[in-house]
């Protein structure tokens, strides 16, 4: 999953170099602020999480659906917990400069515990960055 | 022969239903003759023809049924007759009467009959005598048996005052003498096996008839005039019916005859023809059941019922009060008759009938009265009394007509001049378990040496033994036993004779009602003309001064069963030595004497008791050794034992008590083994650790060992509540060993290091021993909830190893920390959701 959001990345790279070579085009469209998204799939149920999100201009993260969040931002990443009753689809909220920067952040999963505490494998989820609703 | 004699009987009832029909013709044209001069006797008159008798029977519950008796004239005239069972004795009985061509003399009582009368006058009777015949009699109806046609006609008619009132349709009567179930014709057929049918039966009607109800019936009297309704209603319909084309005819009306529906016979002189017929007068509430057991009567059969002086009390039978069942169309269904009826009728062969002989037993197939399809089973039994009366036997199954009877079982009844189930409870109801014979149950007449057992039930009726045997005698030589004995003796054993002074073999039982009176026999079989000894042993345990009085019951299939004996006992006061204590038989540890062994002495007679004790043993003595007892008192000694200067060994003694007691002396025996002193041993290491407020899960082995010679006798305990023993106490052979799972409950203990002590004692010479148990209950760690995030996403690493530990091992414990341990540590300290809704925690510095 993180290596598909990082080609995702690079290819917005090209199209804006592009535009940039032709000054008769469109003006490039403004930063829009806003939330950004992260929903976990697949795994079975869970109930508790550890992910980390790449990607510049994080503030204000939250926890969705009611669950606990504990989360850490040094060093240009937020390193989130998020536990709960049980988890599902989306975990996480938090804002950034640009939504339409979505395809920029980089969302990986560290750790997962199920409802009854034990350990899950993380490759058995997959988590995604999307503008919020 | 007496059964014999019972069956000439029947038949001769038979042969005067038949009779019935031969009317004379030969009466004077006004039926009567003045007999004596005109004053005095101006009302005795002379009156000829055939006495008739016809059922009239109530609504349930609404009246009493009655046999009715008629003096038929071939004009078919019915007079009614006020005569006495003793007056028709005169001409064989009130059933053997029935149909005799007779001449009755008496007074006219009530009004004669005219246009606005409702009842006809009756005949009191003064003498009644046979008369001959006349000749030319016409045609007779079929007596029994009854088989093939019989085709009824059925004539609707209505009182002048109720013009419109219909109970049912003419198609409804129609009906009800059809094929299909449960009509009449398929109802008789199945009934009789198919040997009797009402087919080509017809209904008519309804008719007017000339007259209003009270014409006909009064019933502030309850009385109806049988013979101006039937006279009326055949003559409003004569023109539509021709009356000679059937046996019988139901005469229905739409109101109530009073309260009763009526079945018999009759004379109708009609279409040209005088004859005798079937007839009912149904109310106009008859139903099926109504029409089955009128026209049962019409086919000249009596009721059934149970013993109780009721008549309609037998669900068993259509001509008792059997409904059982209501459709919705017809009413009211009737189940089959009883077996005695349908032989009576010929509908049963004589090979299907089981007579029981005397001397035999036979054990037999009764097939389901309701069919008669399969051959060879019998279809019922008869057995002879000595009153010459009889027993039938029946099997009922729950099929057909009978599928509504109280119970599948085998149905016997009692035949006198009728027919009454047998049932022996006595309870009133001859439907229930009491008059129901199931497989294992065995009816006994005894004094008529009758049993009938019911073996099992089969596919199509039941097995039933049946045996006659002549009865036997019970008489008792001598004819009571008087006991005489003192407090605490038992009285010598007497004995009596059983005697069979009857003609028959006896199987015999005895039971008594005392319990300290026994029997050394209590059944068997005496033979005719022989006895048996039986000896009645008395036991007195117990008893106080006084008189006691028991019986012993002897039962049998005896003519005179059941005799009673007659018991006395006396018993007199005197003093009862009694002993209550534990066995003596110690082992005991060389030099340690054991603890006193107490004995209570009881006086359990009637005077005082004085008693002394003594010991054949050196060792063993008695702290007190006698004393005195008033009645009923008790008091305690104790055996003292002391081991003093006794080796290794065993040793035995007798303690003796006497006194002025009956039953003195008693002994006590005693024995003792002296041995080595068991040593407690105990190995265990009993150290336990766990988080404070947590239990350890698993217990500790603490091993408790005699190392000693005797045997151990231990009991262990703990000095602090924390600590739990699987159980506490024992005894162990030398060289043995017990074990004790050891458990800790540290859940309300602080943190620290907590000790007990438990303790093993018993009869050894090191007792007691001791255990400490150690419990440490480690304090938890204190962390903020943003460390331990840091440390957990690798932030910092701000947590020791002991504090890591500690949360894998309350989290899933598989070795390292993670976000389930984190998860858990939230969840054990409140944390977990804690976090504001949508918000989070930074746990950043």
């Amino acid at each position: 999953m993180r290596t598909r959001v990082l080609l995702g990345a690079v290819a917005a790279g090209l199209l804006v170099l592009g535009c940039g070579g032709d000054s008769t085009g469109p003006p490039p469209p403004q930063p829009v602020p806003g939330e950004l998204a992260v929903t976990v799939s697949g795994g079975g149920a869970f109930a508790g999480i550890f992910l980390t999100v790449t990607g510049s201009g994080i503030t204000a993260p939250a926890a969705s659906g009611g669950a606990s969040l504990y989360y850490d931002m040094s060093g240009g990443t937020l390193s989130a917990t998020v536990v709960g009753s049980t988890l599902s689809g989306e975990v996480l909220r938090f804002s950034v400069p640009d939504v339409g920067d979505a395809s920029d952040y980089v969302v990986a999963v560290q750790q997962v515990a199920g409802t009854s505490n034990q350990p899950l494998s993380p490759g058995g989820f997959s988590a995604t960055v999307s503008v919020a609703p | 022969m007496r059964f014999e004699m019972r069956v000439r009987s029947r038949w001769l009832r038979r042969g005067a239903l038949v009779a019935a029909g031969l009317f004379a013709a030969h009466a004077a044209p006004t039926g009567e003759s003045a007999a004596g001069p005109a004053a005095a006797l101006a009302q005795q008159s002379s009156v000829s023809g055939h006495l008739t008798s016809v059922w009239e029977d109530p609504l349930p519950e609404q009246g009493t049924p009655r046999l009715r008796h008629f003096l038929s004239r071939h004009t078919g005239e019915m007079v009614p007759l006020q005569v006495t069972d003793s007056q028709l004795r005169a001409v064989g009985g009130a059933e053997g009467a029935v149909g005799q061509y007779v001449e009755v003399k008496g007074s006219w009582r009530g009004p004669r009959r005219t246009p606005g009368a409702s009842a006809d006058r009756e005949l009191e009777v003064s003498s009644i005598r046979y008369s001959a015949a006349p000749t030319g009699a016409f045609a007779e109806p079929q007596g029994a048996p009854i088989y093939g046609s019989q085709p009824w006609v059925t004539v609707l008619c209505r009182f002048s005052d109720y013009p419109t009132a219909e109970p049912h349709a003419l198609s409804w009567y129609q009906d009800l003498l059809g094929g299909n179930e449960p009509e009449l014709d398929h109802y008789w057929r199945e009934v009789s096996f198919d040997q009797v049918n009402v087919a080509g039966s017809v209904a008519h009607g309804w008719y007017d008839l000339p007259h209003e109800k009270a014409y006909y019936v009064n019933d502030s009297t309850r009385v109806s005039n049988l013979s101006l309704l039937k006279e009326d209603c055949a003559a409003v319909a004569d023109a539509d019916i021709y009356f000679p084309d059937y046996v019988g005819i139901n005469f229905q009306f739409n109101e109530s005859l009073a309260g009763y529906s009526w079945g018999g016979g009759s004379t109708l002189n009609i279409d040209g023809v005088s004859r005798f017929y079937r007839v009912t007068w149904m109310s106009d509430w008859a139903d099926q059941f109504v029409y089955g057991h009128e026209m049962g009567h019409g086919f000249g059969l009596p009721h059934s019922s149970g013993p109780y002086g009721a008549v309609y009390d037998s669900d068993w039978d259509v001509m008792s009060g059997a409904r059982n069942f209501n459709d919705p169309t017809y009413g009211w269904i009737g189940p089959h008759t009883i077996s005695y009826h349908k032989e009576d009728l010929g509908w049963i062969p004589a090979d299907r009938v089981y007579d029981a002989t005397l001397g035999t037993s036979a054990t037999i197939t009764l097939h389901r009265l309701g069919d008669m399809s399969a051959p060879g089973d019998y279809m019922m039994a008869r057995i002879p009394r000595e009153d010459g009366t009889y027993y039938t036997v029946e099997a009922r199954r729950i099929v057909g007509y009978d599928t509504y009877l109280p119970a599948e079982a085998v149905v016997l009844h009692h035949v006198t001049n009728r027919a009454f189930v047998v049932d022996p409870d006595n309870d009133g109801d001859p439907n229930d378990d009491g008059a129901q014979w199931i497989p294992g149950e065995t009816f006994v007449d005894a004094a008529n040496g009758v049993t009938v057992t019911v073996e099992s039930q089969v596919a199509e009726g039941f097995l039933v033994t049946i045996a006659l045997m002549e009865p036997g005698h019970i008489e008792f030589d001598p004819t009571s036993l008087a006991f005489a004995t003192e407090q605490g003796t038992d009285p010598a054993p007497q004995t009596f004779a059983l005697q069979n002074t009857g003609t028959g073999d006896m199987d015999w039982t005895a039971i008594d009602d005392a319990a300290w009176l026994e029997l050394d026999q209590t059944s068997g079989t005496v033979v005719s003309g022989e006895s048996v000894d039986i000896t009645a042993t008395v036991a007195t345990d117990g008893l106080a001064e006084g008189t006691y009085n028991a019986i012993v019951t002897v039962s049998g299939n005896a003519d005179n069963s059941p005799q009673i004996l007659s018991v006395s006992l006396e018993v007199t006061a005197a003093p009862v030595l009694t002993l209550v204590a534990e066995p003596i038989d110690l082992e005991v540890v060389v030099g340690v004497d054991p603890p006193p062994h107490e004995v209570l002495i009881r006086n359990d007679g009637g005077a005082e008791l004085t008693w002394s004790a003594s010991s054949d043993a050196a060792w063993m003595t008695f702290s007190r050794g006698s004393g005195t007892l008033a009645p009923g008192a008790s008091e305690v000694d104790s055996v003292v034992i002391s081991v003093d200067g006794l080796d290794l060994g065993d040793y035995s003694g007798t303690l003796t008590f006497t006194g002025n007691a009956t039953n003195s002396p008693l002994t006590l025996a005693a024995s003792i083994s002296v041995v080595e002193s068991p040593s407690i041993a105990l190995d265990g290491t009993l150290e336990f650790e766990a988080w404070e407020g947590d239990s350890p899960p698993e217990g500790v082995i603490l091993t408790v060992g005699n190392d000693g010679g005797g045997t151990l006798a231990w009991t262990a305990s703990a000095d602090q509540p924390w600590v739990d023993l699987s159980f506490s106490e024992g005894s162990l052979a030398p060289g043995g060993a017990s074990t004790i799972r050891v458990t800790v409950d540290g859940s309300g203990l602080a943190a620290g290091t907590h000790t007990a002590t438990i303790s093993v004692s018993g009869n050894a010479d090191d007792s007691p021993q001791t255990k400490p148990v150690q419990f440490v209950a480690n304090a938890r760690p204190v962390m903020a909830a943003a460390d331990v995030a840091d440390h957990l996403m690798g932030v910092r690493d701000v947590l020791t190893a002991e504090e890591v530990d500690y949360l894998d091992e309350i989290g899933n414990g598989n070795g390292a920390f993670d976000v389930g341990d984190f998860r858990a540590w939230l969840q054990f300290t409140g944390m977990l959701g804690s976090i504001r809704q949508g918000s989070g925690e930074e746990v950043a510095p």
